[in-house]
């Protein structure tokens, strides 16, 4: 186990050297002078060149990469075109807003999504099965900004129960958190009732039932740890999705996370920023992709026993 | 009083292509102690008649139009659901056909053997329980050790002795086995069934053995009942089947398709044509369509059941041959 | 076992289409979808451009009435125009996103499932990097460095969404693989492109379709949260992004600005979706009983 968690860990580094390469390449590649846009239109040539210079921007970019990786794996983050503020700093204040927030949809998805797709399984082809499919589908089609403004307009503008926008209590982070979930519930729901109905229907839950076990029983004990497996392998993709749409919440209601300091970085094209921002993220992401697989060992034995990777 | 009793049972199966009659008025019964053999084709209906007397059919698809299952004098068809929860597994246990799929592959098969004891016998004490799932595994010849693995590390075999230990471990009144045999090898399969004999006459349980081959029948059952189209044509002792002085047509097809190897036939015989098609059934005998005797009243007209002693065939061609 | 089907003589095109046709809110859909696609496509021929562009500060915020079913914005344009040539952008974006997304997801897929070893290894890593940070975020990055016109925005998403198309045809291909049918055909010596062609890709597409279609929704909102985000189309061309991003600080005031252009969105969204479920039901009978 320890040894598959450790090959797993190494197996990040490829992933992240590329995706870094990926975006800085992308970023040198794009049209517009970054140091033009940093000193604004009336500044001369001497002040940019010696800017560039600065930067390190008459490197091949290339080298730029390395050099920029090697201070990166000192755990330096390097900062901002912009302020020159450490990246890092920016980091530690802003990041556990965007990490309560993808935590707390994820954590609402996954509880809504497992109980109404259950919900609607177990009923199937009633009508309680259809309309939380509907609702389902519903959701899945309202843009989140859409949904979060509407929320926002409703119960903190108009009746005034959350606050509006910033950070601060749990309250504040209700509406953003919804607001987030709604992309990633309606599939949830959807995944989990599906899984659920291909369960049901196997010999061996008709055999529990032969057993004479009560319809509560069956589906508690014998469909639905059968029917998370491929439940819980989505959880990775439910959270990089949740994650992505933090970019959204933040933006609506005004709360300073990652991904609003990235919007801005991009806008302005602050390299660094970017460029730590995706690092970041990409390293969350893998490793809750890592102990996503460690709950799924769980709950598989064929893992757990090691007789298929 | 007949231990079960299924009278005139009439089951659809409602798709969306249609309605399919897979139970079309069958009568059966088993006394207690009896053994008896269910044979016919692939959907005649005996997987069908199965999960009716245990109210397992699939939701919302079958449904029980007519007719009556009797229980041990309780109207099954009557039961509210703790009812027949408390019937099944406990008085009434099954053994499903393919053993690769009929068993929690999340769970260890001793906990899956358990579970029937915490359902059914609460009274029990944990030790007490777990001594019963230690002899059970024993009796099926498998290493009580291994009872905390999971069923994937098991062979088909090995995954049908666990399942007809955990049908067993309630010592049922009844046991329905639905082709237990089918998917395991020929060589496991006589394992199988010398099991299953054993722990009958050890645990006196009636039994319906459902299966396709009239072979195994004869090794294990005192009587048999073969069913074609959802209806029972022929049934009667072991003897007054195999004798094979009087027949259903069906019946006489089905032997003729037995390799024989006294005989000096070059070739085995085998019915013409198709069963009926369920969804669209014909009004008359429903084997007229494939028989070699049938007359323009088998079209149109429906036999009864004739019976001579303990044999009963539904055929026009035994009509007042029946002693009374 | 018992289960019979009577629509047997049909093909399995003919089937699936009387299944679909069998959900009513899937076959509505289809029509309405059908009728927005027209509106938003024909727009030219009865509206004017101008309409959805031209500022005109003496009507602003008019509510909806006759001459303005949608009332107009901030700027006096009319909120109906904008919002029927803001689709052109979502609508055909989004359109061309799943298009070419499962045309390098079917090649990419196949090669890697059918192949195998290194091949499927090494486009499998690529595939892995392009999964490492979520799709917005990266197709953020994307047009912001190519610059934000329709066209960039389209390639941004293709490159987004090539990995999870990629991944399915790989894992249907994979199983396909090793059917009988296909050891058959090998045994015969067909060549590998037959066979991915003859045999592969029809047994394989359903799953994929059914992708496409539910992916198309989400590729027009997603299109539409990087127009909100001030990063997809530059003003003042319309797109149901921005248009509400435009209006947003004055929706609580009037909340018109907001719920028109939603339901709109939404109704286009949802019958996409109606349509992915349907077609879902339709290729797989096993869901629905």
């Amino acid at each position: 186990m320890l040894k598959y968690i450790a090959k797993r860990i190494l197996l990040i580094i490829p992933v992240i050297i590329g995706i870094t390469l990926f975006i800085y390449l992308l970023l040198d590649f794009a049209p517009g002078d970054p140091v033009a846009l940093l000193l604004g239109a009336d500044a001369t040539q001497e002040q940019m060149d010696a800017l560039r210079h600065e930067l390190g921007l008459d490197q091949n970019v290339f080298i730029r990469y390395l050099n920029y990786m090697k201070q990166v794996l000192q755990g330096d983050l390097g900062a901002s075109w912009f302020n020159s503020r450490p990246i890092m700093d920016e980091f530690l204040e802003r990041f556990p807003n965007t990490l309560a927030l993808a935590f707390s949809a994820l954590f609402i998805t996954i509880v809504f999504g497992l109980s109404f797709g259950t919900l609607a399984a177990v009923n199937q082809n009633t009508p309680l099965d259809g309309i939380t499919l509907i609702f389902a589908l519903l959701f899945a089609s309202m843009p989140s900004f859409w949904f979060g403004l509407m929320l926002q307009i409703l119960f903190a503008l108009k009746l005034q129960w959350f606050p509006a926008m910033g950070v601060g209590t749990i309250k504040h982070m209700v509406l953003p958190a919804i607001t987030l979930s709604l992309g990633t519930i309606a599939n949830q729901v959807r995944m989990t009732r599906s899984s659920i109905l291909d369960v049901i229907d196997m010999n061996y839950v008709r055999t529990a039932r032969s057993k004479g076990a009560s319809e509560f029983h069956v589906v508690y004990h014998h469909v639905i740890r059968n029917a998370l497996m491929p439940v819980v392998t989505n959880w990775g993709l439910t959270f990089a999705t949740a994650f992505g749409g933090t970019i959204i919440s933040e933006t609506v209601f005004s709360i300073p996370g990652i991904s609003s300091y990235l919007i801005n970085a991009v806008k302005v094209r602050d390299v660094p920023v970017v460029m730590g921002t995706v690092i970041i993220v990409a390293i969350i992401v893998a490793l809750i992709n890592l102990v996503i697989d460690l709950i799924y060992a769980v709950i598989d034995p064929r893992v757990k026993l090691g007789y298929t990777s | 009083m007949a231990l079960l009793e299924v009278k005139d049972l009439y089951v659809n199966y409602n798709t969306d292509e249609g309605v399919v009659h897979a139970l079309n008025g069958l009568n059966f019964s088993i006394e207690k102690g009896e053994c008896i053999g269910l044979v016919g084709e692939t959907g005649a209906g005996k997987t069908t008649l199965a999960l009716s007397i245990t109210q397992l059919l699939p939701k919302h698809v079958g449904e029980i139009v007519q007719g009556s299952i009797v229980y041990d004098g309780n109207d099954v068809l009557a039961m509210n659901k703790r009812e027949i929860q408390a019937m099944r597994g406990e008085k009434v246990s099954m053994i499903f056909q393919d053993p690769m799929d009929s068993l929690n592959p999340t769970k260890t098969v001793g906990h899956q053997l358990l579970e029937v004891l915490n359902l059914h016998f609460k009274e029990l004490s944990r030790k007490e329980k777990q001594e019963k799932v230690d002899q059970m595994f024993r009796l099926v010849g498998i290493p009580a050790e291994r009872q905390n693995e999971y069923p994937f590390q098991f062979s088909g075999g090995m995954k049908q002795r666990i399942g007809i230990a955990m049908a067993l471990i309630s010592r049922p009144e009844l046991l329905i086995a639905d082709e237990p045999t089918t998917a395991l090898d020929v060589t496991i399969q006589a394992q199988i069934l010398d099991l299953m004999r054993r722990l009958r006459d050890e645990f006196h349980s009636s039994m319906i053995l459902i299966t396709h081959d009239l072979g195994i029948v004869v090794d294990v059952c005192t009587k048999v009942a073969v069913i074609y189209c959802g209806q029972v044509i022929e049934f009667g002792t072991i003897e007054d089947v195999y004798a094979r002085r009087n027949n259903h047509p069906y019946t006489e097809g089905l032997f003729k398709c037995i390799p024989d190897l006294k005989s000096d036939a070059k070739r085995l015989t085998p019915i013409k044509g198709y069963m009926a098609d369920p969804a669209n059934l014909p009004k008359g005998c429903k084997f007229s369509n494939r028989c070699d005797y049938k007359s323009t009243r088998c079209e149109c007209e429906e036999p009864e059941f004739y019976e001579t002693g303990t044999h009963g065939i539904k055929c026009f061609r035994f009509e007042g041959q029946q002693e009374k | 076992m018992k289960k019979k089907e009577k629509a047997k003589s049909q093909s399995q095109l003919g089937l699936i289409l009387f299944r679909f046709k069998k959900n009513k809110l899937a076959y509505i859909s289809v029509y309405v979808l059908i009728l927005i696609a027209l509106a938003i496509l024909l727009a030219p021929l009865y509206m004017d451009y101008d309409k959805a562009i031209k500022q005109n500060i003496s009507e602003r915020f008019i509510s909806p009435c006759w001459e303005h079913p949608f009332g107009t914005d901030l700027y006096g344009r009319d909120l109906l125009a904008r919002v029927i040539y803001g689709g052109r952008i979502s609508l055909f974006a989004g359109l061309a996103v799943i298009l070419f997304s499962f045309i390098f997801g079917v090649i990419i897929g196949s090669i890697s499932g059918y192949f195998g070893g290194w091949v499927d290894q090494i486009l499998m890593r690529f595939i892995d990097i392009f999964m490492a940070v979520p799709t917005i975020f990266l197709a953020m990055a994307i047009v912001t460095a190519l610059g934000a016109t329709p066209v960039n925005l389209v390639i941004a998403f293709v490159i987004c969404n090539i990995p999870s198309y990629s991944r399915i045809v790989r894992s249907s291909i994979m199983t396909l693989r090793n059917m009988e049918y296909v050891e058959a055909a090998k045994c015969c010596g067909t060549s590998n492109l037959r066979i991915i062609l003859k045999h592969i890709i029809p047994n394989g597409i359903g799953p994929v379709i059914v992708t496409a279609t539910i992916s198309l929704g989400t590729a027009i909102l997603s299109i539409s949260s990087l127009g909100f985000l001030g990063l997809g189309i530059a003003p003042p061309t319309p797109e149901w992004g921005t248009l509400l991003a435009d209006n947003r600080y004055y929706i609580r005031y009037y909340p018109y600005l907001g719920i028109l252009p939603g339901v709109a969105i939404i109704l286009t969204v949802m019958c996409v979706n109606f349509i992915g479920d349907g077609l879902r039901d339709a290729l797989d009978p096993k869901m629905k009983k």
